[in-house]
């Protein structure tokens, strides 16, 4: 399967462009258990964008999140725990960025245990490959910004709190001051709805 | 148990992809999937949905040193050697079931002695390669020492600046110091040692000593060991006479209410 990668959205931090540009993630994935340092930079092109950004909202600092990027990069060549067969590389890519960033958060800010038990559920259980990996990045940025315009804002806030913020759905009903049921209902939901918004995408 | 209802079945299928399970809908979650193993694909791409957020965010890029030090990284044969532990490595507390655990990864070491150099130098190149944000921290930290320490040779390189040296009033105490003044410029150089630190809500008031009136100069705090090394505005006009150092509360009082500990010697 060679999957031609588009990156505009987020766009290449190198423009150097060769054969590995049309290689698969999991091809390059297997290049770089081979020690091919070029493969990862290839992967970096791919993802160093996305992987920052989301290191970018949550830590709230360049400087850390510029580290984070770094660590995450270095973790994908040192480390063997992704395994293609279970899941997409961005979404591990995410996963485990958003895992670091907010456990960076909780060492700052010592926020509650809560916290951290999602964030290892969010890494403990990596996705499967899907037909996802074949769209190009623009497009799947995309699609998840229009996904997201069909959320009710409450949904879209509380989802949006948890993720990048790491608040746990009780912090969440108290700091907009509604009940927790209310507050689990809106973030079950507007998950569900992205499910079926995103459906096309993933399967 | 009963069939559960599709609507139940996805609210705790999303839960779980959000972590909020109750422990009596986890329960109920793992019989079912007991049941129902197909669904934990379902309960997958619920996570896969979820981690695809960050595609909504603005595309921001990361300097190109990131790239840089990353490829550099992989050239150090000791940040190459590095095993970190696998962050997925750690059971899942969400819940009692643990339907995604990760394979396990074990290193293929035999001997003990290879296994433990091999951890120590995993731990120093995690060091190196993890570090840099304190390493960072830290050379701002001492570039603002040393910029603080050239002001101060700069001061001292002037030749109308005064030393005013400060004395403890308490001769089992050796607390020492100088207040550091070139006329004509906005501030001073107070640097002290051996004085006690206070707790909350107490500071060290400094004050001028003017024809037997005491005029409030600034307050300040000393480390746990007890130093002190802080620029002070100097008013314009400020009295500059015989000084003194008093044990107060914040604010600071129009008139000194606290032990005198230290004075000066002019």
């Amino acid at each position: 399967m060679k999957l031609v990668m588009n990156a505009q959205v987020h766009a290449p931090t190198n423009p150097q462009t060769h054969a590995q540009d049309v290689a698969t993630d999991a091809e390059l994935v297997k290049a770089i258990r081979a020690g091919e340092s070029l493969a990862l930079g290839n992967l970096y092109d791919r993802y160093g964008n996305l992987v920052y950004g989301l290191a970018l909202r949550i830590l709230t600092s360049a400087t850390e999140a510029e580290d984070l990027t770094q660590e995450i990069f270095l973790n994908l060549w040192h480390n063997q725990t992704y395994n293609p067969d279970r899941g997409s590389l961005s979404s591990y890519l995410t996963t485990l960025t958003r895992s670091r960033a907010i456990d960076k958060l909780r060492s700052r800010t010592t926020q509650g245990k809560f916290l951290q038990r999602w964030s290892q559920a969010m890494v403990t259980a990596t996705p499967p490959a899907t037909p996802f990996d074949l769209a190009a990045l623009n497009q799947r940025a995309e699609e998840v910004q229009q996904a997201l315009t069909k959320l009710t804002d409450k949904q879209r806030q509380v989802l949006e709190m948890a993720y990048y913020q790491g608040l746990s759905q009780s912090e969440i009903a108290k700091k907009i001051d509604v009940p927790l049921g209310t507050v689990k209902s809106w973030s079950r939901q507007g998950l569900l709805q992205l499910r079926k918004t995103l459906k096309d995408l993933i399967t | 148990m009963t069939v559960p209802l599709p609507e139940y079945l996805e609210e705790l299928l999303a839960g779980y992809a959000l972590g909020d399970l109750s422990p009596e809908e986890a329960e109920d979650l793992q019989q079912i999937l007991l049941e129902h193993p197909e669904l934990e694909a379902e309960a997958q791409i619920l996570q896969e949905v979820l981690a695809t957020l960050p595609y909504a965010l603005p595309v921001v890029q990361p300097s190109f040193q990131v790239r840089q030090n990353i490829l550099a990284a992989l050239d150090n044969p000791a940040v190459a050697s590095c095993r970190e532990n696998p962050v997925d490595s750690q059971e899942n507390p969400t819940t009692k079931f643990n339907i995604f655990k990760p394979k396990q990864k074990w290193l293929r070491i035999s001997s003990p002695w290879v296994k433990l150099i091999g951890g120590i130098a995993a731990g120093i190149a995690v060091a190196i390669a993890l570090d840099s944000y304190r390493i960072r921290q830290q050379v701002v930290a001492m570039q603002r020492q040393i910029n603080g320490q050239k002001s101060l040779i700069a001061m001292l390189q002037q030749p109308n600046t005064r030393l005013v040296s400060l004395k403890g009033m308490d001769p089992t105490v050796t607390a020492s110091g100088n207040i550091v003044v070139t006329p004509g410029e906005a501030q001073a150089v107070l640097i002290l040692q051996n004085l006690a630190p206070l707790p909350d809500g107490q500071a060290y008031q400094l004050w001028s000593i003017v024809n037997g009136q005491r005029v409030p100069w600034e307050q300040f705090r000393v480390d746990q060991r007890g130093n002190v090394f802080a620029k002070l505005d100097l008013p314009e006009n400020f009295p500059m006479s015989r000084l003194a150092i008093t044990v107060e509360v914040f604010p600071p009082p129009p008139t000194p209410t606290g032990p005198m500990v230290m004075i000066s010697d002019l």
